[in-house]
């Protein structure tokens, strides 16, 4: 990529010489001279969801080692050494600038090899009646190609093996100063009629068939007058592809975010079906069980991650002291966690799952209510718009949480505010599912509100589980027999000193839960959406 | 926040911009973005780019500062490497300086260029005037060249006296020896008498007199730009790599 801010590339097609602009500066009495050409081979990594192109960013790893740019200009971040593989996660890289700018963009997620570049570039610089340097010209030649690797998990390209195409591009190279000889190339180009590319990374992606919005989670765009049946359809598909997509990456155990992802998508599937009501047929029942067993069976696989993840984070809450008591937990939980996930793997890669996943997909892409021929029953709400039904279900939702919220007092059981945050939950669905039926101004303010209180309940939940789950493990400590007295006494103190931290901040939620809810009962918008007589 | 380098001598000729030059260029080649302000009326900084000033730009534009002094400063042919060009008028920037609350007028202008760049180097006119006050107290470090001569050791002597009458930090000087000849045998005493003494804090390593150096008038190059392996080249990295760890040391 160009290492010079305010470069500016244009896409030209092989058939532009590229001697062309050179000489017409020549002509224009710039002293002209080419520098040698060169060939650079590079490898370009980016996270599944493709959060370092989202965030502007380019990891490339050539000849010497890793280098984080600016997608846009260039700029660098960073380089850390490196040939091989090994580095999958920022952790893996050495402590420095580039690990700083990708931790905080990449957190969790693994980098996958995405494509081999081969850029063969001549350059010529420009030079005025002082010989000085005014501008760089440079022709550039992509030879690109999607790197092959067994347990890539993107969708295969429909094209088939042939190498893309390569694709040329000119490099303007302003120098800091030096304005008009750029705007004198500018001009000269001008006839030519080039499309400038801004972001060379995501034009390489996609013209190596990878598609960038496959993994976005953004909801579908539903319209008002919809059936239900269609608008409750579209949700479903969309979880379906968001499902499968991450499938691959689950079996091949890249990172812990594809089965976080798959797990989302299912829920809301779940969701969508129970909150959307009377709009699939009964034989579409068993559906709802298949998808709650497949949640279940990975549940803990799940928890084992997050407990994993937040290894760090326990680490800190407790004194240096008490650190290393963790140790040995986290190494039995890491076991644990090795054999839950080939459970799941192998059951996900067997005949059962792809039996039901092949059925409901089979059923999502042929369920159409509104041809159904005479005669033949469809389900109540599945012709009806869907506006309507999404108001009522919203309104309803929202007086059940106001009701449940306003008896919560300071001294209600804990129970009360787990059943409120079940509440909230539905209430959060159903705008995942219908925001885009209203006006962004009218529901936003309320959906952040909605999110403030359900974080907070989330919150508080949290604390509790995890509380809970050291509990249990205490326990099975205790039953492990005495073969290891002092890690045990050692691992013994830290869950206390982490019990203890933990319980101290859900004592700090629960007490802002007052706050958080008057919010939510008070905002303006939340009158619109469920006026109370 | 940029360090601001000032390369200062009251006595002229003894490899003041030379020096500016090439540690700057060394400075942007270890991979710190870098400025060369030529403050000298001579302009020779700028000539060694072959960088020439807008026609507008002048001391007034300069003491305008902020967007008058970015939008003239220009790209070498080097990356890193940017120069702000002196001006023919920079000569009476003594009079434009000239009233009472003065002394601190150009360190607020380099104040605004700190967020751009990790080095700034400062080529200063020689004698000691209001412009070399105001830089004194706008650099972070004053760096001295100084032939290994007597009359040399003199006019440092008389460099941090003034600091010490004018309340300046003293620690911010930091000489080195230019232009040494070995093979003469007055540098090689006054450069043993004066390498040990606490009271100069000289750098180690000196810039020795070579033809390369003298040359730069034609090349119109850093050393380091034509052959990063001569003997200049060498020298100027290696008084660079010094002086970068004093500075990170603090």
């Amino acid at each position: 990529m160009n290492k010079l801010k305010n470069a500016k590339e244009f896409l030209v097609t092989p058939d532009l010489a590229p001697e062309y602009l050179p000489e017409e500066m020549s002509r224009l009495g710039y002293r002209v001279t080419e520098e040698r050409p060169s060939i650079s081979k590079s490898r370009l990594f980016d996270t599944f969801d493709w959060r370092l192109l989202g965030s502007g960013l380019l990891l490339a790893r050539g000849r010497d080692g890793y280098q984080l740019y600016g997608a846009d200009d260039g700029r660098e971040f960073g380089r850390a050494p490196g040939k091989g593989g090994g580095h999958k996660f920022s952790h893996d890289f050495p402590a420095g600038p580039l690990r700083e700018a990708l931790t905080p963009v990449i957190a969790m997620r693994a980098l996958l090899p995405l494509l081999d570049l081969r850029a063969r570039s001549r350059c010529w610089e420009i030079r005025n009646r002082d010989d000085k340097l005014v501008l760089r010209c440079r022709w550039r030649q992509l030879e690109v190609r999607r790197v092959a690797w067994r347990s890539d998990p993107h969708p295969r390209p429909a094209k088939g093996g042939a190498a893309p195409e390569p694709l040329h591009t000119l490099v303007l190279e302003p120098v800091t100063g030096y304005r008009k000889p750029e705007r004198e190339a500018l001009a000269t180009l001008e006839p030519l009629n080039l499309s400038p590319v801004s972001r060379l990374a995501a034009h390489l992606y996609r013209h190596v068939g990878f598609d960038l919005e496959a993994g976005k989670k953004t909801v579908p765009q539903l319209g008002p007058d919809w059936p239900a049946a269609k608008a409750a359809l579209e949700i479903l598909r969309h979880q379906y592809r968001v499902m499968r997509l991450n499938e691959a990456g689950i079996i091949a155990d890249l990172d812990s975010e594809f089965l976080h992802d798959f797990r989302v998508a299912l829920r809301r599937s779940r969701a969508a079906m129970s909150r959307i009501k009377k709009v699939l047929p009964a034989s579409a029942k068993h559906f709802r069980s298949q998808l709650a067993d497949l949640a279940r069976r990975s549940n803990r696989l799940r928890d084992l991650d997050v407990y994993l993840l937040q290894r760090e984070e326990y680490r800190q809450m407790l004194p240096a002291c008490l650190q290393e008591g963790l140790e040995p937990i986290f190494s039995v939980l890491a076991e644990e966690r090795g054999r839950e996930f080939k459970k799941l793997a192998r059951w996900m890669k067997g005949a059962e799952y792809r039996r039901i996943m092949a059925k409901w997909g089979q059923f999502l892409a042929s369920y159409e209510p509104w041809q159904a021929e005479d005669g033949v029953a469809v389900p109540a709400n599945a012709l009806a718009p869907v506006l309507p039904l999404a108001e009522e279900a919203i309104a309803a939702a929202c007086l059940r949480l106001l009701e449940h919220g306003r008896a919560i007092g300071p001294d209600s059981p804990d129970e009360a505010l787990h059943a409120l945050r079940l509440d909230c939950k539905k209430l959060r669905y159903l705008f995942e599912f219908f925001a885009t039926l209203f006006p962004s101004e009218e529901i936003t303010p309320l959906i952040n509100r909605t999110k403030k209180l359900q974080d907070n309940l989330g919150a508080f939940n949290d604390f509790f589980v995890q509380q809970e789950a050291l509990r249990h493990f205490l326990a099975a400590l205790g039953r492990g027999g005495t073969k290891h007295a002092a890690g045990l006494a050692a691992a013994a103190a830290a869950i206390g000193g982490l019990i203890t931290r933990l319980s101290r901040e859900q004592g700090r939620v629960r007490r802002d839960f007052a706050k958080t809810f008057k919010a939510f009962e008070g905002c303006g918008n939340r009158k619109k959406f469920c006026p109370e007589e | 926040m940029a360090k601001t380098i000032a390369l200062y001598s009251i006595k002229g000729g003894v490899g003041k911009t030379a020096a500016t030059v090439n540690l700057a260029h060394a400075a942007a080649v270890a991979g710190h973005a870098t400025l060369i302000c030529d403050l000298d009326p001579q302009g020779a900084a700028s000539y060694y780019f072959r960088v020439r000033p807008a026609r507008k730009f002048g001391r007034k534009k300069l003491l305008q500062g902020g967007k008058e002094v970015e939008k003239n400063i220009k790209g070498t042919d080097y990356e890193l490497l940017d120069i702000l060009p002196a001006a023919f008028s920079y000569r009476k920037l003594d009079l434009s300086l000239g009233d009472t609350d003065s002394r601190k007028a150009l360190k607020e202008i380099f104040r605004r260029l700190t967020g751009d760049y990790d080095y700034i180097f400062l080529d200063c006119p020689p004698n000691i005037t209001l412009v070399s006050e105001n830089i004194f107290r706008a650099a972070d470090y004053v760096v001295v060249p100084c032939i290994p001569t007597t009359l040399s050791t003199l006019t440092l002597t008389k460099l941090l006296d003034f600091f010490a009458a004018e309340k300046l930090d003293r620690r911010k000087i930091i000489p080195f020896f230019s232009m040494v000849e070995t093979r003469k045998r007055l540098h090689r005493e006054v450069m043993g008498e004066l390498a040990g003494a606490s009271e100069y804090r000289f750098l180690q390593n000196p810039i020795p007199y070579l033809a390369e150096i003298e040359r730069m008038g034609l090349t119109r190059a850093p050393v380091a730009a034509g052959f990063a392996g001569s003997p200049a080249a060498r020298a100027y990295r290696e008084l660079w790599n010094e002086l970068a760890r004093l500075i990170t040391v603090g």
